[in-house]
């Protein structure tokens, strides 16, 4: 397991796991349950009320979590510099290599980092109208 | 289809939210189900409609016990007070609900809708997601998905509570018809007893998880099982008033302000025990002071309420009377006046117990499992 | 001294800037006379509580002036304009008890403990708390707090009792029987109060004068017996009454000795030419098309009347509402007794002159009342 990327992946999940839970815990239990309720009573199963109202509702805290732990992950430093070695290192990593005995090269530190947020960024433009988009806004009155 | 609850008992750690509730509906009819808040009446609702499940008792629908049977397979339509619409489906998609849960085709759920949406006025509005409805068409939508599927138990929990007085008046009328078109019988949640009485072929009135008194509207008004449920019913509120009934040459009867109240022959076995008198404001009216055994009292204020004008007068002796007649009428608006008492109307009360004495030997709570 | 007890002159309320924010409150003038309760009626958002809280100072007035006793005040903060307020949120002192923060104000004025105690029993009494005194506010429920706090608002020697949703917690028997006696209570006191409700029964039974607020304006400010005999417009008269009146459009025309009001579904009201005086006549011909409207409880059987079929009769105990077929719409009547109709029966209804509200279809101002024309 140590040096692949199998066992990299697995460690980051561990540490983002509790993360994320406590994130999309949240966000499940603020759906009324009337709402549940309603859509068993009209006829429809355990699953599919699942599928159908609660992720979808759930939608926009599943997308924060998301990309919470993805960013949480990204930054990751400690973990990476122990279990990776040179070829499957992270950019957190990587850019570590910047820093040599002849000095250090800011020029390329800056762009790596640029470089590294680029991904994070873009995703975060992409997430960002499933997080906007308000929870049960009108379902119930208030 | 019919609905019978045996028994029913149901606790939240150690509160006991109702107990021992026991009812049957007949198929096609509508039971109201009538309280102050906290008495357990969305409670019950959930255990009809499967959600949660009772400690005690047995639900049977259509003669069939309904222990262990999933919600979406009992048959059930709801309507929640807070519509509990699904937020990010369009009015449409909320309606057919019941309907695709039913797998129906795709033109049968169309026209289902429509026809239920058009009954309903909200035809124009069936693009909308809930947030973009104003709370009457939010109403009007939740009670749509409720009725769609054709269930045959209907639950329907105070919907008119979270709209505006106009629209709860029109829907008070419009409502009774509309779902006896839908052959479902129903029970209806309401603490507003005029709805009650409107809906009701039968009221059960229930108190701290009990029912306290089920009956026509008829029996709940006129022989009102005990105080409390008199005090519920009617607006103004009943005069209640201590006495203590005396036997007189003629027959037991009360005094109010040294003045007689002739009582039923029957009520002669609570002669000299402590009652209360239960006087409804429309059955007091302003006499004469001649009149015989009319009561003097003091009016303190009038308030003028759309078809009715009522009174708030003292007695002689400091008890606070009100009095109710028919907008237009004449009375006195201030100072010293004179009641008469419509001895038919009036209802007696043991004052320990707070329960009905029937005038006519019956006891009104009969229909009380 | 002006006998005047608060007078508003165009007072506008813009949440955000001035001219663009929300309007919340357009150009409201009301004067209140000493000694009278009035009532701010409407459903929420139209600018009642608005009102209020710029009378009471937790509110900034954008533009327009407001007096009370006199003395013009919208500059000053809330507790120098001499004012009392019973909140909707109750907002009780947490740490005292009941008794301690309905005599509050007396303490700190310095009277003597025999009196404030008589006061605050009678207080206690009226609104049925006596029982809690002792109690702190946590452990009391909603209902107790919000009279407590109206307790305590009464018990302020102020200008002016400002109460907002002073019952809007209270079950609905506690809530009949206090409202009489808060009236007797306020009335025997000379006080002067305005009461903000969404609840038409408690302005109608409370108040002197009822100024019906909708969409930030002041649709009318009357009294109770006014707005229901005189409506300003269609708003006002198919808001306040309950059941709300029975509205239908006409056309209108004149034969020989009659004017007669052709209806949508084809029917027509025929009424004495003499019951409409000259310039009414000749106002509504000018119209054309108008509204009609009748009270519900104006609306009586009668066997030469015009037809309608039930389509639905409720007993309510102390009367029955019964609902009719007529004019393409539904017709509502109510009756002291039981009536003993089902469902399609046809039943026959007269509709006098008198008790006809007339609307212009265009603005929704009342044009007439009864054989009156307004204004």
């Amino acid at each position: 397991m140590a040096d692949t990327y199998f066992g990299l992946i697995w460690v980051y999940q561990l540490i983002v796991l509790p993360l994320i839970l406590w994130i999309v815990r949240g966000y499940f239990e603020d759906i009324p349950s009337d709402i549940e309720y309603a859509h068993r009573i009209a006829g429809h199963g355990f699953w599919s009320t699942f599928t159908k109202i609660a992720l979808p509702l759930a939608g926009p805290g599943i997308a924060a979590a998301g990309l919470l732990a993805f960013i949480f992950a990204w930054n990751n430093f400690i973990f990476a510099l122990v279990l990776a070695s040179a070829d499957k290192q992270p950019v957190t990593v990587g850019a570590l290599a910047f820093i040599t005995a002849s000095g250090i090269n800011y020029g390329q530190i800056a762009a790596g980092i640029m470089l590294s947020i680029a991904p994070v960024f873009a995703l975060a433009l992409y997430a960002q109208r499933y997080l906007v988009e308000g929870l049960s806004l009108g379902a119930v009155k208030g | 289809m019919s609905l019978r609850l045996s028994h029913v008992r149901k606790c939240f750690k150690d509160d006991v939210v109702l107990d021992d509730v026991c009812f049957d509906v007949p198929a096609g009819k509508t039971l109201v189900l009538f309280g102050p808040s906290g008495a357990g009446k969305t409670v019950l609702l959930r255990l009809i409609a499967g959600v949660i499940a009772p400690d005690a008792g047995e639900i049977r629908i259509a003669d069939r016990d309904m222990a262990g049977v999933e919600p979406e397979d009992r048959g059930i339509g709801m309507a929640f007070q807070n519509f509990a619409l699904f937020p990010h489906l369009s009015a449409m998609e909320n309606i057919a609900s019941p309907l695709t849960a039913q797998r129906k085709d795709k033109g049968a759920i169309q026209s289902g809708v429509q026809k239920l949406a058009r009954l309903l006025k909200i035809d124009h509005v069936l693009g909308h997601k809930p947030k973009e409805l104003s709370n009457g068409q939010k109403q009007r939508t939740a009670l749509a998905r409720a009725l769609a599927g054709a269930p045959r138990v209907l639950l329907l929990d105070d919907p008119l509570r979270n709209v505006d007085a106009k629209l709860r008046f029109e829907m008070r009328l419009e409502l009774p018809r509309l779902i006896k078109d839908q052959n479902a019988t129903v029970i209806y949640v309401t603490q507003d007893y005029k709805e009650a009485m409107a809906f009701g072929d039968e009221i059960a009135v229930i108190n701290d998880g009990q029912i306290q008194q089920i009956g026509t509207p008829e029996d709940i008004y006129l022989s009102p099982a005990n105080t409390d449920i008199a005090q519920l019913f009617g607006d103004p509120v009943i005069n209640l008033l201590d006495v203590m009934p005396r036997m007189g040459p003629a027959g037991p009867y009360a005094i109010v302000s040294d003045q007689h109240v002739a009582l039923s022959d029957s009520h002669s076995r609570v002669v000299d025990k402590p009652c209360v008198l239960g006087l409804r404001p429309e059955a007091l009216h302003f006499v004469d002071e001649r009149t015989p055994g009319a009561i003097p009292v003091t009016v303190e204020t009038e308030t003028p309420l759309n078809e009715k004008t009522v009174t708030l007068a003292m007695t002689a002796r400091g008890r606070e009377i009100m009095l109710s007649r028919p907008a237009g009428t004449p009375g006195p608006k201030s100072g010293p006046a004179h009641i008469g008492i419509n001895e038919a109307a009036a209802l007696l009360f043991d004052r320990e117990s707070k329960e009905l004495i029937p005038p006519n030997g019956i006891n009104a709570a009969g229909k009380v499992a | 001294m002006s006998d005047q007890m608060l007078e508003i002159r165009n007072v506008d309320k813009f949440y955000g800037p001035v001219g663009k924010g929300v309007h919340a409150v357009k150009g409201v003038s009301l004067d209140v006379a000493r000694g009278d309760i009035i009532a701010l009626l409407g459903s929420s958002g139209c600018g009642k509580t608005s009102t209020l809280r710029m009378i009471a100072g937790f509110e900034g007035v954008s533009r327009g002036t407001i007096r009370i006793a006199g003395r013009e005040v919208q500059m000053l903060p809330p507790v120098k304009r001499n004012v009392a307020m019973a909140f909707e949120g109750y907002s009780l002192y947490p740490t005292v008890t009941v008794r301690d923060n309905i005599a509050f104000a007396l303490k700190s004025s310095g009277k003597p403990a025999a009196e404030i105690d008589r006061k605050v029993s009678e207080v206690a009494e009226m609104l049925e708390i006596e029982s809690i005194l002792e109690r702190y506010p946590s452990s009391i429920s909603g209902g107790q707090q919000q009279r407590a706090s109206l307790a305590r608002a009464l018990m302020r020697e102020a200008d002016l009792y400002l109460l907002d949703e002073p019952m809007g917690q209270l079950e609905p028997q506690l809530r009949t029987l206090l409202r009489g006696r808060i009236k007797y209570y306020i009335k025997e006191r000379g006080l002067t109060a305005i009461l903000v409700t969404h609840d038409q029964t408690e302005a109608n039974a409370l108040a002197d004068k009822i100024a019906v607020m909708e969409d930030g304006e002041m649709q009318q400010y009357a009294s109770p017996e006014e707005i229901k005999d005189a409506p300003a417009n269609l708003f006002t008269g198919t808001f306040v009454g309950e059941p709300p009146m029975n509205v239908f459009p006409a056309k209108a025309a004149t034969s020989d000795g009659a004017m007669v009001f052709s209806l949508p579904d084809g029917s027509s009201l025929s009424f004495p030419r003499t019951a409409f005086a000259d310039a009414l006549e000749s106002r509504i011909m000018g119209l054309g098309a108008v509204t009609l409207g009748v009270r519900p409880y104006a609306i009586r059987r009668a066997p030469d009347g015009a037809k309608a079929q039930v389509l639905a009769n409720q007993w309510l105990g102390d009367q029955s509402h019964i609902a009719a077929k007529f004019a393409g719409g539904a017709l509502v009547l109510v009756e002291h007794d039981r009536a003993d109709l089902a469902e399609r029966d046809e039943i026959a209804v007269r509709l006098d002159a008198r008790d006809l509200h007339i609307f212009d279809p265009q603005t929704g101002q009342a044009i007439s009342h009864g054989a009156r024309l307004v204004g």
